[in-house]
């Protein structure tokens, strides 16, 4: 009954998407590195559109140049959401991400806040406001912060060792262009003045160091992005970790699966937001973007699932796939944990439609808000996809070991340091 | 914690064959129907150690806001339901998962003063509703647990009646997880149920694979989160991010956790692993409650004294050897390995 049903459910979606290839886990691999690539190329791309966007905005502050900056931004989220399905499995990529994606944040270190929300009695940068700062003296300690500098935002990235201590990435200048959201569990993203970037009608104070700030940060952005398209380029770390030995390589895809959609998404990103009804708790918090970064992050795991990926200007990379592999082995589970995956998109796509009508993420995140019941359906689907992707694991993982076994990697254990 | 490490460990060493799937290796000397009863009973009375500590945890509350109970005895009370809490903590789904209690019992860690701002929430309401279990159990997680409880009796804050809401919610949940598992139609009916047309458990041996999951994680929150978080660097340490610094309970958690650990491996595991490996791993878990015992401090208290951190700091290499101990001898004992647990992510 179980399984009948789960089958019936996704015929449908394996016409649409070109599955039936042969495939071996070498051809898979190929496919899931030029995936890779192709999504941090896409980032790059819609990122130094990001960066020309904020230099109009720092040339002619005007609500139309912020507008635009903002909706830079947004789109420069959706290809980037999607290759969160290359983290937790990819060493290189573990390394690397934190630079670009941190979250949550003290803004207070970044810029002004409110007196009432912002402070983090935890983290004594929690307010040391570098824009407003040239010299920061935290806990005894004097940093240069005169010159606002690629590398200056670098150097307090996660300062004293405080993860919350976020300087740079896609946050930071999110925080930057919406500023703090204000408005609790109520409708309302962050409403940052325009004028908080003009020197001649300067608000909020330090308009040109707020301007430097954010050139740094989208430079910076656009500079660890490059780093992460040569990462899976011919010749790339990332490329060559996952391709050098196939058994291994195929374990390492779907861990960065597995551990996304639980621990990370489901626990980290929106159990905890729902459990602690705080607007803070939540992924794009200063944009209300949230309901677009969680259906991403969904569609990029069933994009390496199915070995398919969308590219931001509609060319489609498709290949063997993961899918392939397992269904050679049990085309059951091949399909079960398919089904699985298009359930939680249609639950991530509900949280989206609501969203886009206007009832914002944190909205949901509210105390007995209907909206939970939608949150908390997609956590569910997410942790049901979670136990196929551990079946799949166990089976394609353990033949893999039996057929070919390697011994091409020095020191085994170092990819999850 | 990235669980899967042992299963890729076995793909890249040369001719090492995996013992973890049925299909190509499984142990045939284990009966994981058997298994699955034993784990169970070890289970049934963790669970409900916890639910009855937390009762009595609630009836202290009450007794010391009405001043028939002293601050000892009410100490006491809250030590006791977070020792009982300790073991549990590995076992994040099941009815752990679906009732959030991860997260309503015992908030950590705690990287946003979460707790803080919910504790201040809940003691601007009226007093009745904060003695209301109900009005508690409506409000953020942060509010709900332990570390509430901790905040309550420990920090210059007005202690009763919120006290009396939140233990009496804390108490709720314990029975609510105890029901969870084993009453009729529980969890622990589903895990006997296991089968092809089971929603959760395909066969008793992804149960198995789940626990033997469990104590892995449990190893993580200990090294990573218990130990790691408040350790940080000898330049800088966090002794605020250790659990219960305020009460010092701190060392005690972490010995609780790993009785549970100890009981889950000696009792649940009896008849399938060997006598001699369960004595091994059990030995080791003991080793290391000796060096918690022997910091002579709450961990707290006890990183920024080079004399007592180097005892923190000794826990961790103990900690990875069990794990990897674990791994090796129980896992293959079982046949299983680890798969994902809430400790994946960032």
């Amino acid at each position: 009954m179980f399984r009948s049903t789960l089958l019936s459910t996704t015929a449908a979606f394996m016409c649409s998407t070109g599955l039936a290839q042969a495939a071996t886990p070498a051809d898979i691999l190929t496919n899931y590195a030029d995936i890779a690539q192709a999504g941090y190329e896409d980032s790059l791309a819609l990122a130094q559109a990001l960066d020309a966007a904020v230099d109009a905005l720092i040339a002619d502050p005007t609500d139309a140049t912020l507008t635009a900056a903002k909706d830079a931004w947004l789109a420069a989220r959706v290809p980037y959401q999607q290759t969160e399905a290359f983290r937790f499995g990819n060493p290189s990529v573990d390394a690397w991400e934190g630079k670009v994606n941190a979250w949550p944040l003290d803004e207070g270190l970044i810029d002004y806040v409110s007196a009432d929300l912002g402070a983090n009695d935890e983290n004594p940068f929690s307010t040391a406001n570098v824009i407003a700062n040239p010299t920061l003296t935290v806990a005894g300690v004097s940093i240069d912060a005169s010159e606002i500098t690629p590398g200056l935002l670098q150097n307090l990235h996660e300062v004293e060792g405080i993860e919350a201590n976020v300087t740079t990435g896609y946050h930071a200048i999110e925080f930057l262009l919406w500023g703090q959201d204000l408005f609790g569990t109520e409708h309302g993203a962050g409403k940052r003045p325009v004028t908080d970037f003009d020197p001649a009608n300067c608000t909020g104070g330090n308009c040109d160091r707020r301007a430097a700030y954010l050139k740094a940060a989208t430079e910076l952005l656009i500079t660890d992005l490059q780093d992460a398209v040569a990462n899976w380029s011919e010749g790339g770390q990332g490329r060559m970790d996952v391709t050098a030995d196939p058994n291994r390589g195929i374990v390492m895809a779907f861990t960065g699966l597995g551990s996304l959609s639980y621990g990370e998404q489901a626990g980290e990103r929106m159990k905890l937001g729902l459990l602690l009804n705080d607007p803070e708790e939540e992924h794009d918090c200063f944009s209300d973007n949230t309901h677009n970064s969680h259906y991403f992050d969904g569609l990029g795991i069933r994009n390496v699932y199915t070995g398919r990926y969308v590219r931001v200007d509609g060319s489609v990379v498709e290949g063997p796939s993961l899918y392939d592999l397992v269904k050679e082995k049990d085309e059951t589970l091949a399909n079960n944990l398919l089904g699985d995956m298009d359930r939680t998109m249609v639950a991530l796509g509900d949280i989206r439609t609501a969203a886009e009508a206007g009832t914002s993420y944190d909205q949901m995140l509210g105390a007995g808000h209907p909206g939970g019941a939608l949150v908390e359906n997609a956590i569910e689907h997410l942790v049901a996809q979670t136990r196929n992707i551990e079946r799949a694991v166990v089976l394609v993982g353990a033949e893999g070991v039996a057929i070919e076994g390697s011994d091409s990697l020095d020191n085994p254990t170092a990819v999850f340091e | 914690m990235r669980t899967l490490a042992t299963l890729i460990s076995a793909c890249l060493l040369p001719g090492m064959l995996w013992a973890a799937d049925p299909q190509t290796a499984t142990n045939p000397a284990v009966n994981h129907v058997a298994l699955t009863d034993q784990v169970l009973v070890v289970l049934d009375d963790q669970f409900a150690a916890f639910r009855d500590d937390t009762a009595r945890l609630s009836q202290v509350a009450q007794a010391f806001c009405d001043g028939t109970a002293n601050r000892q005895q009410m100490t006491q009370a809250l030590a006791a339901a977070w020792t009982a809490w300790a073991p549990l903590d590995a076992y994040q789904f099941g009815p752990i998962e679906t009732q959030a209690a991860a997260l309503t019992v015992n908030f950590f860690p705690d990287k946003k003063n979460f707790v803080g701002r919910a504790v201040a929430e809940l003691l601007k309401r009226p007093a009745q509703e904060q003695a209301d279990p109900e009005t508690v159990a409506a409000a953020s997680a942060g509010a709900q647990g332990l570390p509430a409880l901790e905040r309550l009796v420990f920090d210059d804050v007005q202690t009763c009646p919120a006290l009396i809401g939140v233990s009496g919610n804390l108490a709720r949940i314990g029975a609510a997880l105890h029901d969870g598992w084993f009453a009729p139609e529980g969890w622990a009916d589903l895990v006997r149920d296991a089968g092809a047309d089971n929603p959760v458990y395909l066969s008793h041996q992804e149960f198995t694979r789940q626990i033997f999951t469990a104590l892995d994680f449990s190893i993580l929150r200990l090294r990573e989160h218990r130990i790691g978080r408040a350790l940080g660097t000898y330049e800088r340490s966090f002794p605020t991010r250790a659990e219960a610094w305020r009460a010092g309970f701190t060392n005690d958690i972490m010995i609780a956790q790993l009785d549970g650990l100890i009981a889950m491996v000696d009792d649940g595991f009896s008849d399938a692993v060997p006598d001699a490996t369960r004595a091994e791993i059990v030995q080791i878990a003991r080793d290391v409650q000796a060096r918690i015992h022997a910091i002579g401090a709450p961990l707290s208290e006890a990183l920024d004294d080079p004399q007592t951190r180097i005892r923190v700091e000794a826990l961790q290499p103990m900690l990875d050897h069990l794990k990897s101990r674990l791994d090796q001898q129980i896992g293959e004992s079982l046949g299983v390995d680890a798969g994902f647990s809430a400790g994946d992510g960032d």
